[in-house]
């Protein structure tokens, strides 16, 4: 059905004419959006491309995409880096979690490596000292394949300055070993076949601990961003199916920011300014600030919308309609705006303002108009804001589509249940 | 009379039934209105959400889910983890103007402990050795074992003393149409058309922004969404998938997500022939075809168990049951059943079973309906029933008087199934009973390792699934649906109306 969609549009676009210009001009026409809907025929460049990696990139596949060529592959990885690098900071912010409520509730277990997985995800958080403190626990523990490990990074002081001339016999400074290789090559397949399982079951309490591996995300957000490299030149590829208005705001991608929790954002406060919008979403962590940002934003679109496809052609029409071309944009807009919040410490508001750009006729699925940067995103707020029930709901949807959300969707799991061993529980019918 | 205008008519009925339209009052909809208000007695969640509104509890959570003094002034866990002493705030009062006071607190507890009272929250408190007050702000509680952080369990809602005779508290006691409590509202009014009236308590401990709250059942889901988008009502409870689309795009509706870990099911009542062979219920669970159950209802998940698929205790590796009629014939034969003219048949005997389900949900009727059509076309004779909420009460919560039942559970953060599927559980309307999941409940329970506890109830999902207590249908996403006029909404994801007091409306 898709391919046919995207057929039709092939052709459509091949026959392209300018519109008229009219009076409703609007400054969102120099959106993407817009430029597409006001010349259909910039599309067949990108169709020229690689179309069927635009339209897996269009229908949120990014795996897919990133397996196409052209200049998709790029954005793709670009995308598939954001999120991975997203699900590291929700792994490091539950790990850290275990720890404090595991320590305050009873104190540590002394025979397990919780320490050392919470302390990985810390240095990979950027929390050096505090991974310090976790790895100096971990390397008295009663259990020499955590307590030899951690010595041994202890000694090196980062994982990345290891020595691995001598093969390690612990399993766990294998696996460090298997991320220092994949980070250099680029390859990351050895460790995606390892995804679904644990990395350590411990079974000294009696029962079995399974342990995922925390670095995973980081290491995949490591080398897409390698393979994404720079943006593409073409102004359009750059920023199609973005929050970012145009290539001149667009977003740019490098290794660095792949490993910083701090998301570079979209250029657009000269466009909101121009259209009229109140951009100040940062001052406190107020939901109702940014559901009217968001119902504004609505009624602005809402209208030039209307405008758009008056004064489009036939096939610029059927290009905005058929892939749902002002939906995606707005959604997308939310999406970069909850970025800010959340990098502003305003999880609530993040949080509306991705509830307000989720799809709610397909709210468990990765669609167009719900990329899974969207649940990666969600399961953040919620886990920020003390609901990490509700953050394995979201990740619930990444799981099928990711591996590496495998490890982080136990790891949260294993925080809510250990956040409710004190409660009873609670059950009404209907 | 044509159909566009029997519907505007219908709908105008529905607008004029839709309660006080009042400038002041929050008005919202509940698919079926509490029967009771007693927070002993408490079954159903539109019960559960009012006792939101016009009780507290010692304890309640904060708006990150952290457990936070409600009642409580301050607290002290004895070095032994067996006892804490309690001193409640002080100057706090019940809505007809008489001092809270610990010898209230320790009424709840002994009401709710007392098997006379047949309370339905009593596992909420059986934990709690005794109660005993120290003062009247001071009183100190002893625990069964140590707890370690025992605020967490102390989240049931506190009645006022003075109200009952004595700690035999009875459903029919005059309160439950005079309800007292101390939380953000009061109790007004049952009015005529079937809606409840709820004022603001002025003297609550924090400020109450909306002043008049008014509840209204309107069982029909179409009608819910119209009322909504006609400005007849501010706020909607529970959106059907189905409806969400619709809402979203209208300007004056915020929807809000929340999570209640609920599941639909239809229940065997295992004390009865022929439900009590476990052959017998694999065959009807294999008659079932969920999928085509659930499309009226519109998206959700099809489930292999008692929890939901995003639980961190859904077994993954168990997948839900399917249709398959040449299967579900098999097992029929097994147990002796064999194919005649009237359907399947035992010694003479067609295989017949009642269906029951609550009269006041709508999509349960549908539900009910189509499933009585499957079941009949795989050979099965089904008469259905739908229940009003007192005869529920009656037949299936206290004499478990059924054949198979649909209904739905909804689950609080730590979906505890011990209620539902250990053979002591206080909601086990089926009398299921299996040794090896009592065991993994009760391990599960007093587990102090997450891990431990995860995989016990991992295991648990697999025992239930394969022995067929119930047939497990699906998970549907809860959004409640406000007015844009309602502002600092903040919902919490079991009990709803936790924040209420800090809403707004202009």
């Amino acid at each position: 059905m898709r391919s046919a969609v995207w057929m039709l549009i092939i052709l459509g676009a091949c026959t392209g004419t300018h519109p008229e210009a009219t009076n409703d001009a609007s400054p969102l026409d120099a959106t993407w959006v817009g430029q597409l809907a006001l010349n259909p025929q910039q599309f067949q460049t990108l169709l020229d491309d690689s179309r069927n990696g635009w339209s897996a990139y269009h229908a949120g596949e990014l795996q897919k995409a990133s397996t196409q060529p052209g200049l998709v592959k790029a954005r793709a990885h670009r995308d598939l880096s954001e999120l991975h690098a997203r699900l590291g900071t929700l792994g490091g912010l539950a790990w850290k979690s275990i720890v404090a409520t595991w320590d305050t509730r009873t104190g540590l277990p002394t025979d397990s490596g919780i320490t050392w997985f919470a302390a990985l995800a810390a240095m990979e958080s950027g929390d050096v000292a505090q991974a310090t403190t976790w790895l100096t626990m971990a390397s008295s523990v009663d259990y020499p394949p955590v307590s030899q490990a951690a010595q041994a990074l202890l000694k090196a002081g980062q994982f990345k300055h290891m020595d691995f001339a001598t093969p390690p016999s612990s399993p766990l400074l294998v696996r460090l070993q298997t991320h220092i290789e994949a980070r250099k090559s680029g390859d990351s397949k050895p460790l995606l076949t390892e995804a679904n399982r644990p990395l350590l079951v411990e079974t000294g309490a009696g029962h079995e601990r399974p342990f995922f591996d925390p670095q995973l995300p980081w290491t995949l957000a490591h080398t897409h961003a390698t393979a994404a490299g720079k943006l593409p030149s073409d102004p359009l590829a750059a920023v199609i199916f973005t929050g970012c208005p145009n290539g001149d705001t667009a977003r740019s991608s490098t290794l660095q920011q792949a490993h910083s929790t701090a998301a570079p954002h979209c250029a657009t406060d000269a466009l909101w300014t121009d259209i009229g919008l109140d951009l100040d979403l940062t001052e406190t962590d107020d939901q109702d600030k940014v559901r009217a940002f968001a119902r504004e934003l609505d009624a602005i679109i809402d209208t030039w919308r209307g405008s758009l496809l008056e004064r489009s052609t036939e096939d610029g029409r059927a290009l905005v309609e058929d892939l749902q071309l002002v939906a995606i944009f707005r959604g997308r807009v939310l999406i970069d705006q909850a970025l800010r919040s959340l990098d502003a410490g305003h999880p609530r508001q993040a949080q509306a303002l991705l509830q307000m750009a989720q799809d709610l006729s397909q709210p468990r699925t990765i669609t167009p108009l719900n990329p899974a940067i969207l649940y990666a995103l969600l399961a953040e707020t919620h886990l920020r804001t003390g609901h990490t029930r509700e953050a394995l709901d979201a990740l619930e949807i990444l799981v099928e589509a990711f591996p590496a959300a495998k490890g982080i969707d136990e790891t949260v799991g294993d925080l809510a249940v250990l956040q409710g061993l004190d409660r009873r529980g609670d059950s009404k019918e209907l | 009379m044509n159909n566009k205008t029997l519907h505007l008519f219908a709908l105008g009925i529905a607008l004029s039934l839709a309660g006080p339209a009042s400038g002041t009052a929050l008005r919202y909809a509940e698919d079926q209105a509490p029967g009771i208000i007693n927070p002993l007695f408490t079954t159903s969640m539109s019960e559960a959400r009012v006792n939101e509104l016009l009780f507290d509890g010692l304890f309640t959570d904060d708006r990150d889910l952290a457990s936070t003094p409600a009642l409580v002034d301050n607290w002290e866990l004895a070095e032994d983890k067996l006892s804490m002493t309690l001193s409640l705030k002080p100057d706090l009062y019940w809505q007809d103007g008489t001092p809270l006071s610990t010898k209230d607190v320790v009424f709840t507890i002994e009401a709710m402990k007392n098997p006379k009272t047949l309370s339905s929250e009593a596992g909420r408190v059986e934990w709690i050795k005794s109660a005993e007050a120290l003062s009247s702000q001071q009183l100190r509680l002893t625990f069964n074992q140590p707890e370690f952080q025992p605020q967490d369990k102390l989240f049931f809602k506190i009645v006022p003393s003075h109200a009952f005779d004595s700690t035999t508290v009875r459903r029919g006691d005059d309160f439950r149409t005079k309800p007292v409590g101390t939380g953000p509202y009061q109790f007004i009014s049952y009015n005529p058309d079937n809606s409840i009236t709820y004022r603001r308590n002025t003297d609550y401990r924090d400020s109450v922004g909306i002043p008049e709250l008014v509840m209204r059942e309107v069982n029909d889901k179409n009608y819910q969404a119209k009322l909504m988008l006609f400005e007849s009502m501010e706020a909607l409870i529970r959106v059907l998938p189905r409806d969400l689309a619709v809402l979203q795009n209208n300007r004056l509706v915020e929807l809000y997500p929340y999570q209640t870990n609920s599941w639909w099911y239809t229940g065997f009542n295992l004390t009865r022939a022929p439900f009590n062979e476990p052959k017998v219920r694999a065959a009807l669970a294999h008659m079932v075809d969920v999928e085509a159950l659930l499309a009226p209802v519109g998206t959700g998940a099809v489930l292999s168990g008692p929890f939901v698929k995003s639980s961190p205790y859904y077994n993954h590796d168990v997948a839900p049951v399917s249709a398959d009629p040449f299967l579900a014939g098999g097992y029929l034969e097994e147990a002796g059943f064999e194919q005649g003219p009237d359907g399947w048949q035992r010694d003479g005997e067609v295989l017949t079973l009642q269906l029951s389900a609550p009269k006041a949900v709508e999509d349960a009727q549908e539900i009910v309906l189509n499933l009585q059509a499957q079941l009949q076309q795989n050979g099965v004779s089904v008469t259905v029933e739908f229940l009003d909420e007192a005869e529920w009460k009656a037949r299936i919560w206290r004499n478990r008087d059924f054949d198979m039942l649909l209904s739905q559970w909804s689950f609080d953060r730590n979906e505890d199934v011990r209620d539902q599927f250990h053979s002591k559980g206080a909601r086990n309307f089926g009398s299921y009973t299996n040794e090896k999941v009592d065991d993994l409940l009760d391990r599960a329970r007093n587990s102090s390792d997450p891990y431990e506890k995860k995989m016990l109830l991992r295991e648990a999902h697999r025992v239930i699934h394969e022995d067929h207590p119930m047939i497990f249908l699906w998970t549907l996403d809860s959004y409640a649906a406000l007015n844009t006029k309602i502002s600092q909404v903040a919902i919490h994801p079991f009990y709803f109306f936790t924040y209420v007091s800090s809403w707004r409306m202009k």
